[in-house]
């Protein structure tokens, strides 16, 4: 290699020196050889012409020539001679000829690179050489990286600052780059684009190397010269990396120096990495190995998020809310892994633009369809097939990206042999539909659509179905370079209905629909270098159809029966401030003021006072007309952060934040199901309150490979519901007899060493976390656990969780994880009596025990096909083993009372190592 | 009923999807206290009597007899202030007969117990209870239904609960014909042949619904009893004793969620555990809980009977039983205790043994019935 490298430069020296006629015209060449050496066949080129070879001995000697030519030129019989050799050879004007290895050599001067025009002699040898379409971009990477752009009319006026704007892109499909910080190292000034990929950075005028840096993108820079504002588009290359060698690159800062806590995101590379349940990239089961995360039980539905209930998470699938992202009763989510870009999860330190629940904000965000050419991707795992397909509309101004999923289970179903199952039905489907559309370089718009749909029935019994379908539209228009707004306005339906046939005098059809109606314009203002504010105002319509029940079939003598709608409005403004005191010091402050009307038309009952409110004590019902006002609620939500750097690779930070929910869950099952119904806040139930203070520290250790985290956080609960004993929520004409008022409290420490990037990446967590609920009646025959604090259902103290990469080479990665937690809280029976022929079960205090802890191992192998640029199709094929070690961790725990005898049984789901096989495709 | 069909069957579907397992789980050992009386009673307009059982909660592992609360003074109290003073008690039942129920009074049991305690139950309503329109059955492809149909023209009732009393013949397949008395095989005369029992079962299934969701006051098809396809039950003669009483909304709620937590509980799409508290409490402490329900009605009741013979074949057909046959020569006869069956003698003509094989094959009475025919059959 190294004596290539000498002739290269060698060469390079001769052109600068030697400057002789044209190469085209030295003379033809007659020869005649047979198993020659090739320096016989040099030795007659250059007696016979004056041309002269470099090349290198050794990678020639085992050559054989056997050539016959006359009055050929020398393109002719190198061409002829080296055919079907590794050997490349080149000749520049000077007349020399350089034949290399492997590899073509360039004997002409850059494209661009005196910034004159062309060349004329490039035109004709151009041809001859073929680059590879990666060394070509990194040859015009070197380009822009070295060209001065200047930014703003040119003005000899350098005093002050001027801000620059612009997106990040990657360059192969256009699509921008989320989370990519653009940034000058002196002074240290840096941004961290938007959603958009768009950036705004105000600079002193003048000279500056612009540093671009994104995860598992080519870090670069930009010359530029800043004489007033303007626009820099700034396209990225992904980080291919060559097969010897690892480069570690991650937003390595962002942790540390970022303004936001209690934040995890994650990209669809990090989460196809993981191992699979079920052969499907699970953004759900991803999320749940992150610290602060926990859910009731595996293949449930709900996140419980630093002690929240499952309904206090604000899950949003571009911008518009998700009411039940599950299919399958929550073995799988709806989230479609090849349509996704990444998963934001704030836990703390929520910005004002956020609000309407309580614990946690889950940001997904799907891709945008590739801008520069039709691609398509898809994948066959033992339940699911899927497929998405993705391409211009319009080149490089409107994309699509569409996506569907749907599973054979069905199928499958139908050839078992067992009896029960083959009535069975078990089927779900998920589509995604979006449209991007560059209108001009200040107006972009965003199209979305989603829908999910389940259907579910067991051995000709109850049917189930329900469907999640929302639609937003998102116009982002930038005013200038320090002022961008973005409109959004979505529709989110859910629904479920269930129908039974088995009786025909009882069968019947019953349904339940939610649907939100919301519209946000946010403002972004890069004031200056220290401020950055954002502020906005949100308006949110809820109608809700909370039960109808019909009867199915000529024979059924069910009651037709439709509780009242119901209406809300949720109107929201706010703003906050990212202020910058100094390098070492970041300040957020903000504030939302929510308002909340309950709408009629509406029968409202009225209870008596100074009793529990039961059916019997309504002494009256009141009627308000369409759009009165039944009850309102309202209030101002503050949110603020602080940021301390204590070192370069340190820092400090504290957050508090208050938000109010509206509309919440009624459940009185540990895990969340399909057919839990959702009620707004109205005369009796008041909205959810929740405050949170957390704290923390960050560190990096050994040039930001490790990231060290440790969170601690407090946070209660205003008016959360409870239940009476045996209420029923379904179709329940006043629910608010059955509901009781309780309040809640969490706390924990969440401790988190994470290598983001290299050949052995992944997390390390622990949290020790508690989570406790009371309620709260004046009536002793209403409290719980004789109103004492006691563990919620998701109360799981300690939880540990593994997750680890490790890429053997390009085609091979290998992925452990491990989990570990306490058992869930359960309700006990604390006797036993007989009553009605048989042992019946005294159960008392709530969640008192814990069913056994969890622990699973999953591993995983991906292997993908070969990296040629140039083929038909892309394909990868994973090896997944879920729960290893086979342990049977306890699902649930119940007892039945049989033949006169109390028994205890525990399930477990996934008993036994579930091995699966995926292979994926793209093309 | 059927429209509050929990979610069980996602375990169904667990199961096939992934392998599920079902382990038998013994709970920590549970503390507290747990010695609660329980009162089960009911007034019967019927019958012209009432009945109270009083007995104790015991802990979970406790394998014992759960104790019954003996010798209380427990009173039937009518609204107006008459009351009736209940006998029995050593065993944990009370009872009184004969009594004169007016319908359009409440009812409430008075209890005080041996230690001091006093406990009272709410005033319930005397509920008329409508006819049982028919008890019938329908088989399947394994096993065999029977259901309750009934309704009400006044519209009243809408909450009903059953229990049942279930009485089946069957057969020992070897029967006896001999047994050793004194060292010689001896007949057994007809009156003392063990070869036809009848075995009597009460319900334990708590068998409540409602009708408040339909439009007419109609129970159609409610399923008491499942058998499954080839068991002794209806091998021969099956009967069935159907009870029905019309119950309050309150006692529906109570039996429904006592039915809840106790023969479907903990899955997580099940209602979360709690207190099931009836309406009978304690006078001297308003935090105790007092397990149990006082009812008063009129009881109405059907039988119906199910022959081996009126069944679709695959239900009827009984596996073969398994019976080895042994062969016993007479000096081992002799030797064999009193009162050993044996089936029938071998050799001709001189007796050289008895065929003999295991006890269940010769004697019904193994497997729990009775050989005395009932009354009713």
């Amino acid at each position: 290699m190294k004596t290539l490298y000498t002739f290269i430069i060698c060469g390079i020296a001769m052109l600068a020196l030697t400057q002789t006629a044209n190469g085209q015209q030295r003379g033809l060449i007659n020869v005649e050889l047979s198993g020659a050496p090739f320096k016989q066949l040099v030795d007659a080129i250059e007696s016979q012409t004056d041309y002269h070879f470099y090349y290198n001995p050794r990678t020639t000697d085992s050559l054989k020539i056997t050539l016959s030519a006359q009055n050929q030129n020398v393109n002719a019989v190198l061409g002829h001679a080296l055919a079907g050799t590794q050997l490349h050879f080149a000749v520049d004007p000077q007349g020399n000829i350089f034949v290399t290895e492997g590899r073509d050599i360039m004997t002409d001067l850059p494209v661009d690179f005196f910034d004159t025009g062309v060349a004329p002699s490039q035109q004709t040898l151009a041809s001859g050489f073929d680059y590879t379409a990666y060394e070509k971009r990194e040859k015009e990477k070197k380009l822009v990286e070295s060209k001065l752009y200047a930014i703003g009319p040119k003005s000899s006026n350098l005093q002050g600052n001027a801000t620059m704007a612009g997106h990040v892109r990657d360059v192969t499909n256009g699509e921008p780059l989320v989370g990519a910080t653009v940034y000058i190292e002196k002074p240290l000034i840096g941004v961290i684009t938007d959603q958009f990929g768009y950036y705004a950075i105000t600079l002193p005028k003048g000279r500056h190397e612009l540093k671009i840096k994104s995860i598992s993108m080519k870090s670069t820079v930009r010359q530029i010269m800043l004489y007033a504002d303007g626009k820099l588009e700034i396209e990225l290359d992904p980080d291919v990396t060559p097969l010897k060698e690892v480069v570690v690159e991650s937003d390595k800062d962002v942790r540390v120096m970022g303004m936001q806590m209690g934040m995890e995101k994650l990209d669809i590379k990090t989460m196809k990495n993981m191992p699979l349940a079920l052969g499907e990239t699970d953004i759900m089961k991803v999320v749940l190995a992150l610290p602060g995360v926990q859910s009731v039980g595996e293949g449930t539905v709900g996140l419980n998020v630093r002690g929240g209930a499952a309904n206090q998470n604000l899950i949003l699938f571009n911008d518009a809310v998700v009411y039940n992202p599950s299919h399958l009763f929550g073995f799988f989510s709806t989230f479609n892994p090849d349509v996704l870009k990444n998963v934001e999860l704030y836990k703390s330190g929520i910005t004002a633009d956020y609000g309407g629940r309580l614990s946690s904000v889950l940001d997904v965000s799907s891709r945008e369809g590739n801008l520069k050419k039709f691609q398509g991707s898809g994948g066959i795992s033992p339940i699911t097939g899927r497929l998405t397909l993705e391409g211009p509309l319009i080149k490089e101004k409107t994309s699509f990206l569409i996506g569907a999923r749907s599973t054979y289970s069905d199928w499958i179903l139908r050839q078992l042999h067992n009896e029960r199952l083959k009535n069975s039905q078990a089927s779900f489907y998920d589509v995604n539909l979006n449209v991007s559309h560059k209108i001009n370089d200040r107006n972009n718009l965003y199209l979305s659509g989603y829908m999910s749909h389940d259907k579910f029935k067991l051995n000709t019994d109850t049917s189930y179905a329900y469907s999640d379908r929302n639609a937003s539209i998102k116009w982002k228009h930038i005013f200038n370079n320090k002022l961008y707004a973005v409109a959004t306005g979505g529709i989110s339906k859910y629904s479920y209905t269930m129908s039974s046939d088995l009786n025909p005098v009882e069968a019947f059809d019953m349904n339940f629909s939610i649907q939100q109606i919301n519209g946000k314009v946010d403002f972004s203002y890069f004031l200056n270098a220290k401020h950055t504010i954002n502020a906005g105002v949100s308006v949110v319509r809820y109608s809700l159809q909370p039960g109808h029940i019909a009867p199915k079939g000529e024979q059924s003598t069910q009651k037709t029966m439709a509780l009242q709608h119901e209406q809300g409005q949720e109107n929201a403004i706010y703003i906050g401030d990212n202020f910058e005191v100094s390098p070492k010091l970041s300040i957020y402050g903000g504030v939302r003021y929510s308002f909340y009307e309950y709408l009629g038309p509406r029968n409202v009952y009225q209870y008596a006072n100074g009793i529990p409110r039961s059916e019997s004590s309504i002494t009256d019902s009141l009627y308000y007309g369409s759009g009165k006002s039944i009850a309102s609620y309202g209030g101002a939500e503050p949110r603020f952060s602080i940021r301390y750097s204590v070192s370069q690779n340190a820092s400090v930070k504290f957050s508090y934040n208050r938000m109010r929910q509206y509309i919440q869950m009624l459940s009185n099952t540990t895990a969340m199901t399909p057919t839990d119904i959702w009620k707004l806040s109205d005369a009796y139930i008041k909205p959810q309150v929740g405050d949170q203070v957390s704290l923390g520290f960050y560190k990096n250790t050994r040039k930001h490979s490790l990231e060290i985290s440790l969170e601690a956080y407090y946070k209660t609960t205003q008016n959360a519901l409870d239940f009476k004993g045996g209420a029923v929520l379904l179709l329940n004409k006043h629910i608010e007899t059955d509901v009781v008022d309780s309040r809640g409290k969490a706390y924990g420490v969440e401790f988190m060493l994470k290598r983001a990037a290299g050949k052995l990446n992944g997390w390390l967590s622990y949290t020790y976390s508690r989570s406790f609920l009371q309620t709260v009646s004046p009536y002793a025959s209403e409290v719980v656990n004789k109103g004492d604090y006691y563990p919620s259902n998701y109360d799981k103290p300690h939880a540990v969780n593994f997750v680890g990469n490790y890429k053997f080479s390009r085609r091979f990665n290998f992925s452990l994880n491990m989990t570990y937690s306490t058992g869930r809280p359960i309700t006990l029976p604390l006797a036993k009596y007989e009553l009605g022929g048989n042992y019946r079960l005294y159960y008392s205090d709530r969640n008192q025990y814990r069913i056994p802890d969890y622990f699973r191992t999953d591993i995983s192998i991906n292997i993908e096909g070969n990296h040629k640029i140039k083929k038909l199709a892309h394909s990868s094929w994973t090896f997944a083993v879920y729960n290893l070690t086979g342990r049977a961790n306890a699902y649930s725990v119940f007892f039945r009372s049989e033949n006169g005898q109390v028994k205890g049984y525990k399930l477990s789901v996934f008993a036994q190592p579930i091995p699966t096989v995926t292979y994926n495709f793209k093309f | 009923m059927t429209f509050t069909k929990k979610h069980i069957s996602v375990y169904a579907l667990a199961a096939f999807l992934f392998s599920s397992c079902l382990d038998p789980y013994s709970p920590p050992a549970t503390t507290g206290d747990v010695d609660l009386l329980v009162v089960d009673g009911y007034l019967s307009v019927t019958s012209s009597s009432v009945a109270v059982r009083l007995s104790h909660a015991v802990a979970l592992d406790d394998s014992g007899v759960p104790p019954a609360e003996q010798n209380a003074n427990v009173r039937l109290e009518e609204s107006d202030g008459g009351a009736v003073i209940l006998s029995g008690g050593t065993d944990g039942n009370y009872t009184a007969t004969g009594l004169t129920i007016d319908a359009s009074k409440k009812y409430r049991v008075h209890i005080q117990t041996l230690g001091g305690k006093e406990y009272y139950s709410d005033y319930v309503d005397v509920l008329k209870t409508p006819d049982i329109d028919s008890v019938t059955w329908r088989p399947s492809d394994k096993d065999l239904t029977l259901y309750v149909n009934t309704h009400d023209d006044t519209g009243n009732s809408k909450y009903y609960l059953w229990n049942y009393v279930e009485t089946f013949e069957y057969s020992a397949p070897y029967p006896a014909g001999y047994e050793v008395i004194n060292g010689e095989p001896t007949y057994l005369p007809v009156d003392e042949r063990v070869d036809i029992c009848y075995k009597t079962n009460l319900s334990t299934n708590i068998l409540v619904t409602s009708s408040e969701r339909l439009s007419v006051d109609l129970i159609r098809d409610f399923p008491l009893v499942v058998i499954p396809a080839g068991t002794s039950k209806i091998s021969r003669r099956y009967s069935l004793l159907v009870t029905q009483r019309t119950i309050s909304k309150e006692a529906y709620t109570f039996w429904t969620q006592l039915q809840k937590t106790t023969e479907s509980l903990g899955g997580l799409f099940d209602p979360m555990p709690s207190e099931v508290v009836g309406n009978v409490h304690s006078a001297t402490s308003a935090t105790e809980p007092v397990l149990g329900f006082f009812s008063a009605g009129e009881e109405k009741q059907q039988r119906i009977f199910i022959n081996n013979r009126d069944l679709p074949d695959n239900i009827r057909r009984m596996p073969l039983p398994f019976c080895p046959l042994d062969s016993i020569e007479m000096p081992i006869v002799r030797s064999l205790p009193d009162h050993t069956f044996l089936v029938y003698p071998y050799g001709v003509p001189v007796t050289l043994g008895y065929v003999s094989t295991t006890i269940d094959c010769m004697d019904c009475r193994v497997k729990g019935g009775v050989t005395h025919k009932p009354d009713f059959w």
